[in-house]
């Protein structure tokens, strides 16, 4: 009695609750498939398809590997809220009130990334303390090495600052 | 709305109208009452997903400017245990939905042995990750200033920053692990009321939702399983 034509969700003259009462053998099926999708997300793991693909790639960096694990992870996740979850039944405010808020987490991820990726791009003296061509102090140059850690190349500690320059930085 | 609303239209206004003990008084009819519910509770899931989101988004930057760490830390953490963990967790999300399809049929006595299940496999879920805690603090694997990692050939090298990395892990896989707490609570209050027989094949919503907030925390597990076990 899955009967959600969008305008009479429930048009039924009792007033009961009346849903569709799914074979276990549908849950069974579904409990399957996300087995066999963990399994096969785990084998994948052992192989390095972005060394595969890019020969040189260093562990972690490329994006193929995860790239599969999230498409298994998110079909994974469809097959729970369709079936487990009864989004297939349900009144479809109710997918649309999950999808929103996946909208929103997945805004909040690209802006930030967005933001945070790319910020020694768009300014090309961040992480040195000083400028190269002018000597002047960088702005927004990393201004200490956190102790026990390798300093990226390139971060050398400031000579000296001359006075001039270090006043005429702010 | 329907014409069953005017059944309630009583003068006297007294809690003891004709509906059903469990059908709130501010609700005309059962069907009402059930989709507010749930509306409601997936409401309260979407802010979930939000409220998961702002460590999946760390998670994210510190991953694309230190790939390498992210890289050694993972290569830390037990693939077969958070494997098993996984399926314990798909297994138990099962058992939740059989449990309420049992519900929907009025099957009392096999919504109790449903729910039992949900919550022993809970209840793994956590030894486990007891092991697995256990082991990261054995090796100094932590966040922060109590990193000091020495696995057994002594001193450790790891990449600059790994230790963001088990900040994260300890805060992501702590916020779930103490989501599969409170999901314990609330399976065995549901069981509860089950015992108690205050669910029939009328009114099953509670044991419906208590299923949907249980296949959430799978949901964020499905996640966090490949983004900190596996790449």
């Amino acid at each position: 009695m899955s009967d959600h034509s969008a305008d009479q969700p429930h048009a039924h003259d009792d007033g009961a609750v009346h849903v569709h009462v799914h074979s276990v053998r549908l849950y069974l099926a579904v409990f399957f498939t996300l087995i066999t999708l963990t399994v096969v997300t785990v084998a994948t793991s052992y192989v390095d398809i972005d060394g595969l693909i890019r020969p040189g790639t260093p562990a972690g960096a490329g994006g193929f590997n995860l790239a599969l694990a999230m498409v298994i992870a998110s079909t994974k996740a469809l097959c729970v809220v369709t079936w487990f979850m009864h989004l297939k039944d349900d009144n479809r405010f109710n997918a649309i009130v999950l999808a929103s808020s996946v909208l929103f987490a997945g805004v909040f991820l690209a802006y930030t990334i967005n933001d945070t990726a790319y910020r020694g791009q768009t300014e090309p003296f961040n992480g040195v303390y000083v400028r190269p061509d002018t000597g002047e102090r960088a702005p927004g140059g990393i201004d200490r090495v956190i102790s026990g850690e390798v300093p990226y190349p390139g971060i050398e500690a400031p000579a000296e600052p001359e006075s001039g320059a270090a006043a005429g930085a702010h | 709305m329907s014409t069953a609303s005017e059944q309630v239209a009583g003068a006297d206004h007294e809690h003891g109208h004709d509906g059903p003990k469990w059908l709130q008084h501010h609700f005309d009819i059962p069907v009402q009452q059930f989709e507010a519910a749930k509306l409601g509770m997936w409401l309260f899931l979407a802010q979930e997903v939000l409220f998961f989101s702002g460590l999946f988004v760390a998670y994210g930057v510190v991953r694309v400017n230190h790939p390498e760490a992210f890289a050694a830390g993972s290569g830390q953490l037990d693939k077969i245990m958070g494997g098993v963990n996984t399926i314990v967790l798909l297994f138990s999300s099962l058992t939740a939905a059989l449990s309420v399809r049992s519900a929907q049929l009025g099957k009392k006595s096999e919504v109790n042995l449903y729910l039992l299940v949900t919550i022993v496999c809970a209840f793994i879920f956590l030894v486990v990750k007891y092991f697995e805690y256990s082991k990261k603090f054995e090796h100094g694997l932590l966040p922060g200033t109590y990193w000091h990692p020495h696995l057994e050939h002594g001193e450790a090298l790891f990449p600059a920053h790994t230790h963001v990395f088990f900040g994260l892990y300890f805060m992501l896989t702590g916020l779930h692990g103490v989501h599969v707490v409170i999901g314990i609570g609330v399976l065995g209050w549901i069981m509860m009321r089950n015992n108690r027989g205050d669910f029939s094949p009328e009114y099953w919503t509670p044991v419906d939702l208590a299923a949907l907030y249980w296949h959430l925390v799978d949901l964020v597990w499905i996640y966090l399983f490949p983004l900190l076990y596996l790449i």
